[in-house]
């Protein structure tokens, strides 16, 4: 899978804010994300990822071990796919 | 602390890098206020990279933020979009054989700290008097509507964007022989500066202007004598004055071309925060240009006699010239 192309993520003064296209496409909606989140999309984001390499860069990160970071994995993409972040 | 001084204290942090004053602090309805001169001075780019740039810890109202985030993306998209026609309308005419020379907007905004975040507008290029014709004509033939204006610059939008070619380079009313050579640094920092002061003259101007003409003047690498003789051959040496003490006082970055003059610039201040991005900072303005061109004609020249007084201490030559444009009905559209 791939993170959609259609977000943009940004940044300022620590907050960040993921841009995407609103249900009409003809604009767009902010969500506010946190920290790790504007992580996890910077580390995967334009590349094709599947969820062990999610946990890997949750491993890697933030040091869990590694059932938690594929739990953590698990439940980011869930989070992802119900909010249409990710493409085929 | 004052809107517009903090204003001008957050423009000094994002060109120059120069610190804010000690114990900057803003109340939200201070930073709002802030922020509607950014708008109105079409600064929004620049204010979200100072703001960016601001220690953390000054404060800064979270949901301000969140605005300035989703404003800047807004203003960087639509800059690459300008880049990315400008290059290729360039391509295209070269490919021709012919000699653009893309004035103010992209070429300018190449100077900055962070390109994308100035605010763009239209596309304004330049082309030699052989060459104008068939540059005409391949804005003709790609089947777009092209306006011709009395003053020969040719009109038209390409993917939403507006193209303004020119056949005059500089806005000043001089002989040919006294001008610089163009492409050459005297040539746009003089075309950057005559266009602020036509500005000046009528309508208004904004300090994306100002910022475009301080940001050309440490990034070019300009002969100081030559230029200041350009100035005196054009008789736009006091107005040069002026416009320096501006950057130096409001911008902070001198120029270095009059050491140690006294002349302030509270004249110009003036006219760029009450009439902001080519006088549309102003009602009357924003109503004049919905209204028409007649509308927008006699607001121009209304703004015209306001400033007088000002023409004729700073450029009194090109303020008869002008007026006499004005006259003679040249100015049909909206000269920015």
């Amino acid at each position: 899978m791939r993170l959609s192309g259609l977000c943009t993520l940004l940044e300022m003064r620590g907050k960040y804010l993921l841009l995407l296209p609103s249900s009409d496409m003809r604009g767009q909606k902010a969500l506010e994300v946190n920290q790790s989140f504007a992580f996890l999309w910077r580390t995967l984001e334009g590349k094709e990822f599947s969820p062990a390499d999610v946990a890997a860069a949750l491993q890697q990160e933030y040091g869990l071990d590694p059932e938690d970071a594929a739990r953590e994995a698990g439940q980011v993409i869930a989070l992802w796919e119900k909010r249409q972040l990710t493409e085929e | 602390m004052k809107t517009q001084e903090a204003f001008f204290a957050l423009l000094r942090l994002a060109l120059f890098g120069h610190p804010v004053p000690e114990g900057f602090s803003l109340s939200d309805s201070q930073w709002d206020e802030v922020v509607a001169i950014a708008q109105k001075q079409q600064a929004v780019g620049i204010l979200s990279q100072a703001v960016s740039q601001l220690d953390p810890s000054v404060a800064v109202p979270e949901a301000l933020v969140f605005r300035l985030m989703v404003a800047a993306d807004g203003i960087r998209r639509r800059s690459r979009k300008v880049l990315a026609l400008s290059r290729s309308l360039v391509a295209e005419l070269e490919a021709e054989g012919l000699h653009p020379v893309v004035m103010k907007g992209p070429s300018v905004a190449a100077f900055y700290p962070e390109p994308e975040l100035r605010t763009a507008g239209d596309i304004d290029i330049f082309l030699p008097e052989a060459e104008f014709p068939l540059a005409t004509e391949m804005a003709r033939g790609s089947g777009l509507p092209v306006e011709v204006s009395p003053d020969g610059s040719v009109l038209y939008t390409r993917d939403g964007i507006v193209i303004d070619q020119h056949c005059r380079y500089y806005d000043l009313h001089v002989r040919p022989e006294v001008l610089p050579p163009v492409p050459s640094a005297e040539a746009t920092l003089l075309m950057l500066s005559s266009h602020i002061l036509k500005h000046c003259l009528g309508p208004g101007i904004g300090v994306r202007q100002l910022c475009d003409m301080a940001l050309a003047y440490r990034a070019l690498p300009y002969d100081r004598e030559r230029l200041l003789g350009y100035f005196r051959a054009t008789k736009t040496l006091r107005w040069n004055r002026l416009l320096a003490a501006f950057l130096r006082d409001e911008l902070g970055t001198d120029p270095g071309l009059f050491p140690d003059d006294r002349m302030r610039s509270r004249p110009l201040r003036r006219i760029v925060l009450r009439s902001g991005d080519f006088g549309r900072a102003s009602s009357s303005r924003r109503q004049a240009e919905k209204a028409g061109t007649r509308a927008r004609k006699l607001d121009t020249v209304l703004r015209f006699l306001r400033g007088i007084p000002f023409s004729l201490r700073f450029a009194p030559r090109e303020f008869f010239r002008y007026a006499g444009s004005l006259a003679g009905g040249n100015l049909r559209r909206n000269p920015s």
